[in-house]
């Protein structure tokens, strides 16, 4: 069931990467977000971690639901732009994404030999990171940097699932009031580009 | 606060025996220079400073002395700021030598807890507990050597010493560099002493890359006196390679040879310090004379001026290492202690040692061209100017102060034993072995070589040699009645005049086109063309210039490298965030993959893919493409 | 003692005549009427007998010069390795004194030549401190190369240790070596890829340029010089690279070694009959090619110890 999960995971990652609609994107994010929520709910049930089942609700509430909504509102509000077109053309990206996928496979070898999780899942939280950052990097536009950003966090809380069964929970609640900071951050950011666009 | 120990006595010595004929010389030049006070001042300023360089006892007048040498000597370089050239020399020599003075600095803070006012030898215990040593190695050798004049640090050298007068020239390249080499021989020996091999082997590279480098230069200069600065270079390269080869040695624990090196070393400082100074004094007196420095405007002047021509001469023979001369002495000594090298079973030296040599080698075959140039162009064939022609000897002060350095020169020539024994019981003080009468076992007819199987020279025998068969060849001569005419010269036909003769650049021309991958030279030729024709032309105007290529590449583009990299930082400051995520990127993959390398297995092929995708990621991604 | 100076003095004596041999085989091959074998002496006595005529340009350099060009040559042939078994041979003399020698004579020749003032003279002397400054480190390396392989640094020692236990195991070095010292002799003596003797052509001469105003009794010492200069790179290449004969009596090994200079001579001759002059700025090349190898000889003798 968590193979099943950390792979849709990877691939709503994957579409958002081709995604060229700002509220198609919003969309794959939340769709993330769920499985990555769902992921730590079901392996907190399965290892007996209270802990990890808490913050794998707060994804749910948080990053599933309210982060979503509220960039979708803002998004709304401002009047953003809504047609995204990445940067990386999609015929790089198909050679590129791959690529990466295999790469990180190779190069992260090593590190999952060294712990006793599944060295699939590490390589796959491994490149998560990677085509977030491909995300990021594709866009000029503020609104889906911001989601790269999220979705950045969303990988990170992956690698900590899937490495070391869930990071500590202090670690992870200062994760989520930075996020949260970051939302206020952004509707400021949102108000700016939102006058010029 | 002062320390008069065996080597200071040694450099004192070595300060004396230079500055006496220069004081001869520095008041037969006096009439020449305007600002008279300013100029004894610094002068005499400079000499105490020398001094007080050697025979300080502790780090904080060992600073103040050496400070005050490098001001009266920027001082006495700005004593006839009459150009540009001047001023930029001066500041040049100036950033140049406080930069080694920081480095300096910087090595006794480390190695005095901050507090420099302790004894050399309280520094030494307080050295030997600091956790990196060749820091404090890299940071004395770069303040020493920017002064010495030592590649790369050497660019100032060939500007700075020529826009001196000359006294203080032939001071300075005789003398003051040599002060900066006694520093190497005090902090090595006394402070950092036990060596790592490395450190021997860098000096030892660093001393062959100068040699070849000065001689290079020297080779293509004519101006007289950036020549003789340019050969200052090439001399501290084989004194360093001396240097370097006793470390080698004592590291390796063969104190023998290690002390022979140090000799040859010793050896090669005085005879350096001697025909150095004397080739600047006549250089001098031939500037003084003709009132310029090109050298394309002299000639003939061995028939005006005998006492500056067979002087000079004497000094040229010298430094081209050619025997007997006492040049020819310490280069044979340091070519046998590179060569006793031969047996031992390290790769690094297996590599290096026979670079020396070689560089060793090739210095000595291009210093003979160089000064045949040098002295055949000034003394030989027909004045070039009229500048040239009516020149005449210079006054009796000079005169002396010139025959005086030249009988140091013979002296160290004739009493090379002498000296040599001093050399050794000062190495004997400071704790090395004992090799004067493994050198001359038998008397002093003969000098041996320390190493297994090494050669033996007899510089006093093939001198009576010489001097034996070519007094017979000229009595013969006599004897023989030969008639002789006084006729124009033949020249196949041709006229001869002042121009038709060979100039300096035409001289060295084969060379400069030998070694253009490394000159790189400017070439300038202005024809004015006959009408309508290509090859008439009535008048033509050639010159060639060359551009240090240490200047151009090391100095010049630091300064570029400084430009580009603020135009990358600011870049990097305000364009796109999206660079930022490509770094992250990078940082990240940069992590994974050293991991991989270093702690996990290592293996040429993954190194090699690795580093091919992380410079396409870094080109692509971080920076892109450019605007 | 007097086996030993008495091949001195046959060495000067032969000079002449080697240089005289190979411009007989030269004509031979090329179908002229060959000149005597004493044409060198010929022209020694001849100039002998003529009035010396100085420039008027010129400095007591000139006067001194030729002197001095030719005492460090003689002074340099005391110090060779000895052609025959039980002669007296200086032991200890070492490539960098011998070369320096060498280089003091070409430092007075190019003064010389500077001295006159005329423009053939600076060229000259321009070219032969071009290629001396590149035949004086091979000239070293090799020569040092050989004498470390032999066991000693002098060269008279290490001549007849060559002779006497050839050091099979550093053949490579040796090859090396020699191939470099041969392209010293023909650079250094001013043979044909490098420098024509025969010819007063403004764009080939070297050494003639250098001492085209000087007759009469200075240009036979100086002829003199260049062919005992010869007879120098001749006998050091015999004894150093073909080190055998020296075991046999005092006839037969004088015989062998007189056979080696002549099939030096007949190499050299062959050689210059089928290679063209090089232009001047074609000789770096092959000097380079000698500094190469005496480098390499150097570098494999002190890295592989072959």
């Amino acid at each position: 069931m968590d193979n099943f999960l950390i792979g849709l995971f990877l691939a709503t990652l994957i579409i958002s990467i081709f995604t060229a609609r700002l509220y198609r994107l919003i969309f794959w994010y939340f769709v993330n977000s769920l499985m990555l929520g769902l992921l730590a709910v079901f392996i907190g049930i399965k290892v007996h971690d209270n802990a990890l089942i808490v913050s794998g609700a707060i994804t749910l509430v948080l990053k599933a639901l309210i982060i979503p909504y509220v960039l979708k509102y803002l998004s709304k509000k401002f009047h953003l732009q809504r047609q995204i077109t990445p940067n990386i053309k999609v015929h790089y990206s198909v050679i590129l994404i791959p690529a990466i996928l295999v790469f990180t496979f190779f190069i992260a070898e090593p590190i999952s030999h060294m712990l006793q999780a599944n060295p699939n899942d590490i390589s796959i939280s491994i490149s998560s990171l990677f085509l977030t950052l491909i995300l990021m990097m594709e866009h000029n536009h503020v609104a889906p940097k911001i989601i790269g950003f999220l979705t950045l966090d969303n990988a990170l809380f992956l690698l900590g699932i899937t490495a070391t069964n869930g990071m500590p929970m202090l670690v992870e609640l200062g994760v989520f009031f930075d996020i949260l900071m970051a939302i206020v951050i952004i509707n400021l950011l949102f108000k700016d580009t939102g006058v010029k666009a | 606060m002062f320390l008069f120990d065996t080597l200071s006595a040694v450099f004192t010595v070595l300060i004396l025996l230079g500055i006496v004929p220069n004081l001869f010389y520095a008041f037969g030049y006096l009439p020449h220079i305007k600002r008279k006070t300013h100029y004894l001042i610094h002068y005499f300023g400079f000499i105490l400073s020398m001094i007080g360089v050697v025979i300080s006892a502790n780090a904080l007048v060992f600073l103040f002395f050496w400070e005050l040498m490098s001001l009266t000597s920027w001082q006495l370089i700005l004593t006839e700021p009459k150009d540009k050239e001047n001023l930029f020399a001066a500041r040049f020599y100036f950033f140049m030598t406080h930069l080694g003075f920081v480095c300096l600095l910087l090595f006794f803070l480390i190695i005095s807890n901050g507090d420099i006012n302790q004894s050399f030898s309280a520094l030494k215990v307080i050295a030997s507990h600091f956790a990196y040593p060749t820091l404090l190695f890299f940071f004395l050798i770069f303040g020493l050597l920017s002064k010495a004049g030592a590649v790369p640090l050497h660019v100032w050298l060939p500007y700075a010493h020529p826009q001196a007068p000359s006294p203080v020239s032939a001071l300075m390249s005789g003398v003051m560099l040599k002060i900066a080499l006694y520093g190497l021989f005090r902090f090595l020996f006394d402070i950092l002493y036990p060596w790592p091999l490395q450190w021997g082997v860098v000096i030892l590279i660093i001393g062959a890359i100068s040699s070849l480098v000065g001689v290079l230069y020297a080779l293509s200069e004519h101006d007289i006196k950036a020549l003789l600065a340019n050969h200052s270079i090439e001399n501290i390269g084989i004194i360093l390679i001396a240097f370097g080869m006793g470390m080698i040695f004592d590291t390796l624990h063969l104190p023998l040879l290690s002390a022979f090196a140090f000799i040859a070393a010793l050896f090669h400082i005085f005879n350096h310090m001697s025909f150095k100074s004397l080739l600047f004094m006549g250089a001098g007196s031939v500037l003084h004379q003709t009132n310029t420095k090109n050298m394309e405007k002299y000639g003939g002047l061995i028939k005006t001026m005998p006492i500056t021509a067979i002087t000079f001469l004497i000094a040229a023979i010298s430094i081209s290492a050619l025997p007997p001369s006492n040049g020819f002495l310490s280069e044979w000594m340091i070519f046998q202690s590179l060569l006793s090298s031969s047996h031992i079973n390290i790769m690094t030296l297996k590599l290096t040692i026979p670079f020396a040599i070689f560089a060793l080698a090739l210095t000595g075959g291009l210093a003979i061209a160089c000064f045949v140039k040098a002295y055949g162009i000034t003394f030989l064939g027909l004045h070039r100017s009229t500048n040239a022609k009516h020149a005449t000897e210079v006054n009796s002060l000079m005169k002396t102060g010139m025959i005086l350095m030249a009988l140091v020169v013979i002296s160290l020539m004739l009493l090379a034993p002498i000296y040599i024994h001093y050399f050794s019981n000062t190495l004997i003080s400071l704790g090395k072995a004992d090799v004067y009468h493994k050198i001359f076992p038998h008397g002093i007819w003969q000098m041996h070589s320390v190493g297994v199987n090494g050669g033996v020279v007899s510089p006093l025998i093939l001198l009576i040699a010489l001097l034996g068969i070519t007094f017979l060849l000229i009595f013969a001569y006599k004897a023989l009645h030969v008639k002789e005419r006084i006729y124009k010269t033949w020249a196949c036909g041709y006229r001869t005049s002042s121009r038709t003769q060979y100039s300096s650049t035409g001289f060295a021309g084969p060379i400069r086109r030998f070694f253009t991958w490394l000159y790189k030279p400017q070439e300038h030729l202005n024809t004015e063309k006959v009408k309508g024709h290509n090859t008439i032309f009535t008048s033509s105007h050639y010159a060639v210039h060359v551009k240090p290529l240490f200047e151009v590449s090391l100095y010049t583009s630091l300064v570029r490298l400084t430009n580009i990299t603020s135009y990358w930082v600011y870049r990097f400051a305000h364009f796109e965030q999206r660079r930022y995520v490509a770094i992250i990127f990078n940082l990240l993959l940069m992590v994974l993959f050293s991991y991989r390398i270093f702690s996990h297995q290592f293996s040429w092929a993954t190194f090699a893919i690795e580093t091919v995708v992380m410079i396409m990621t870094i080109k692509i991604l971080v920076i892109g493409d450019k605007k | 003692m007097i086996l030993y100076l008495s091949t001195i003095i046959l060495l000067v004596v032969i000079s002449p005549l080697l240089l005289s041999f190979i411009t007989q085989i030269k004509m031979f091959i090329t179908f002229k009427k060959p000149i005597s074998i004493f044409q060198g002496y010929r022209n020694f006595s001849k100039l002998m007998s003529k009035e010396t005529i100085i420039s008027e340009e010129t400095s007591a350099v000139t006067r001194v010069a030729p002197f001095l060009i030719l005492s460090p040559l003689l002074t340099v042939l005391f110090l060779l390795p000895p052609i025959v078994k039980g002669a007296y041979y200086v032991s200890f003399v070492d490539a960098f004194t011998i070369t320096g020698l060498i280089s003091l004579s070409t430092f007075f020749l190019m003064l010389l030549g500077l001295d006159s003032a005329s423009s053939f003279g600076g060229m000259g002397s321009s070219r032969e401190a071009f290629i001396s400054a590149l035949v004086e480190p091979a000239m070293i390396l090799t020569v040092f190369s050989v004498s470390m392989m032999a066991g000693n640094l002098g060269i008279g020692q290490a001549g007849v240790n060559l002779a006497s236990s050839f050091p099979q195991k550093h053949m490579a070095s040796f090859l090396f070596s020699a191939i470099s010292f041969f392209i010293l002799l023909i650079a250094e003596n001013g043979r044909i890829p490098v420098d024509n003797p025969q010819t007063h052509l403004e764009v080939t001469m070297i050494h003639e340029a250098m001492i085209l105003d000087i007759t009469g009794v200075y240009l036979a010492i100086v002829e003199m010089a260049s062919s005992i200069k010869f007879i120098i790179f001749a006998s050091l290449f015999a004894s150093l690279f073909m080190p055998f004969g020296l075991q046999f009596s005092v006839p037969i090994a004088l015989m062998i070694f007189i056979a080696k200079l002549l099939i030096i001579c007949i190499a050299i001759a062959l050689l210059e009959v089928s290679t063209a002059k090089l232009r001047l700025f074609k000789v770096p090349n092959l000097l380079g090619i000698s500094i190469v190898f005496a480098f390499l000889s150097l570098i494999t003798f002190y890295v592989l110890g072959a």
